[in-house]
């Protein structure tokens, strides 16, 4: 076969324009490739779109959540005061009933009964009892101050409480489980004037100790401070009776 | 004429089984080199048929015109002018003239 030397020449022209053509639709083809790579990018985008908006719905139900719990906290809250009101009441007869046992420091307008032993005790020979102060001249005073209304009742600042009691020991008196000697300062928290006349009542407690020439003084006070019962109520054998049992044992 | 035709048979094989990576910002000259080229084929028939083929016209053109393109794209990238577009244009125009320069050769060859 005879090859023409223009053959020739378009064959490397051909060679050429076919690897050219050849080769650029592979590139093409590699930069569509190229491009559905980033469709594909788009298509993540897309779906991290979407995983976000069903986030963004899943914040606002947790959100929903959120409030509905608060409510219910607030709910809860509400109760609690309404309990701790209940609490407060509670706690209001708790201080109430300590005051009355005499277990706290408590104030109020009363009166002041000072006792002391006789001028003549110092100075006579001899049997001095009758002008000194005795335990049941103490007692006596106690029991018309609380008699004339007094909430309180102290002896030389020794609260009078449920378990208190006055002795006589020698020339001292105890009081409480505490010796105490003259003066005896009583005090009475009450209406003074009511207390007062309670004890100053003619032939009554303070007039008798007078006519025995006993230092007596009173003072009305409108601010008057006795102090609570420092000592322990120990409870051994008392138990509280059980509620709603027949008790009828005779 | 069969020996065209296996070249470019070769040719287009060997463009696809090379695994040659030209980088994204080389494809504007390999795409203006394949227009080129394209170019100077369409022109080199139509010369053929208007019997004013000249061999060493058409070789020289067909790589005169390949390079002169990439160098074309070349001084558009210095430049930070598009040129490129200007060498497409160039070549489209060329491309079209001689597509219809050839038609009518062959229609009035096949009317006549």
């Amino acid at each position: 076969m005879k090859v023409n030397r223009f053959h020739v020449y378009l064959f490397i022209v051909f060679l050429f324009l076919g690897f050219l053509i050849a080769f650029q639709y592979q590139f093409s083809k590699g930069s569509r490739i190229d491009s559905s790579y980033t469709y594909s990018v788009w298509d993540k985008q897309r779906e991290l779109q979407e995983k976000l908006v069903g986030q963004k719905k899943e914040n606002e139900a947790l959100q929903q959540q959120i409030y509905l719990i608060e409510e219910e906290i607030r709910q809860i809250e509400q109760e609690a005061i309404a309990e701790k009101d209940t609490m407060k009441t509670v706690h209001q007869k708790l201080e109430n009933a300590r005051m009355v046992a005499g277990l706290t420091t408590v104030e109020g307008t009363g009166l002041i009964v000072t006792l002391n032993d006789s001028k003549q005790a110092k100075t006579l020979t001899g049997d001095v009892s009758s002008f000194i102060v005795h335990e049941q001249d103490l007692r006596r005073v106690v029991n018309e101050l609380f008699a004339s209304g007094a909430e309180a009742v102290s002896v030389n600042n020794e609260r009078m409480v449920a378990t208190s009691s006055i002795r006589c020991v020698g020339p001292t008196i105890i009081v409480n489980g505490v010796k105490k000697a003259p003066p005896f300062e009583i005090k009475a928290i009450g209406d003074p004037d009511t207390l007062l006349s309670g004890v100053e009542m003619p032939g009554g407690v303070l007039p008798t100790l007078r006519m025995w020439d006993l230092e007596v003084s009173t003072k009305k006070l409108n601010e008057l401070t006795i102090p609570g019962y420092v000592g322990q109520a120990e409870i051994k054998t008392l138990s509280e009776e059980a509620v709603g049992e027949d008790n009828n044992e005779e | 004429m069969w020996l065209p035709v296996v070249g470019l048979l070769i040719g287009i094989f060997l463009g696809f089984s090379s695994d040659l990576r030209v980088p994204q910002e080389y494809s504007s000259y390999l795409s203006i080199a394949v227009l080129a080229a394209l170019d100077t084929v369409i022109g080199g028939m139509r010369a053929a048929l208007q019997q004013t083929f000249d061999t060493k016209i058409f070789i020289t053109g067909f790589f005169f015109n390949t390079f002169l393109a990439a160098a074309i794209v070349f001084l558009g990238v210095q430049l930070g002018v598009d040129l490129y577009l200007a060498a497409i244009f160039a070549f489209g125009v060329r491309l079209f003239n001689n597509l219809a320069v050839i038609r009518r050769i062959l229609l009035a060859r096949f009317t006549k």
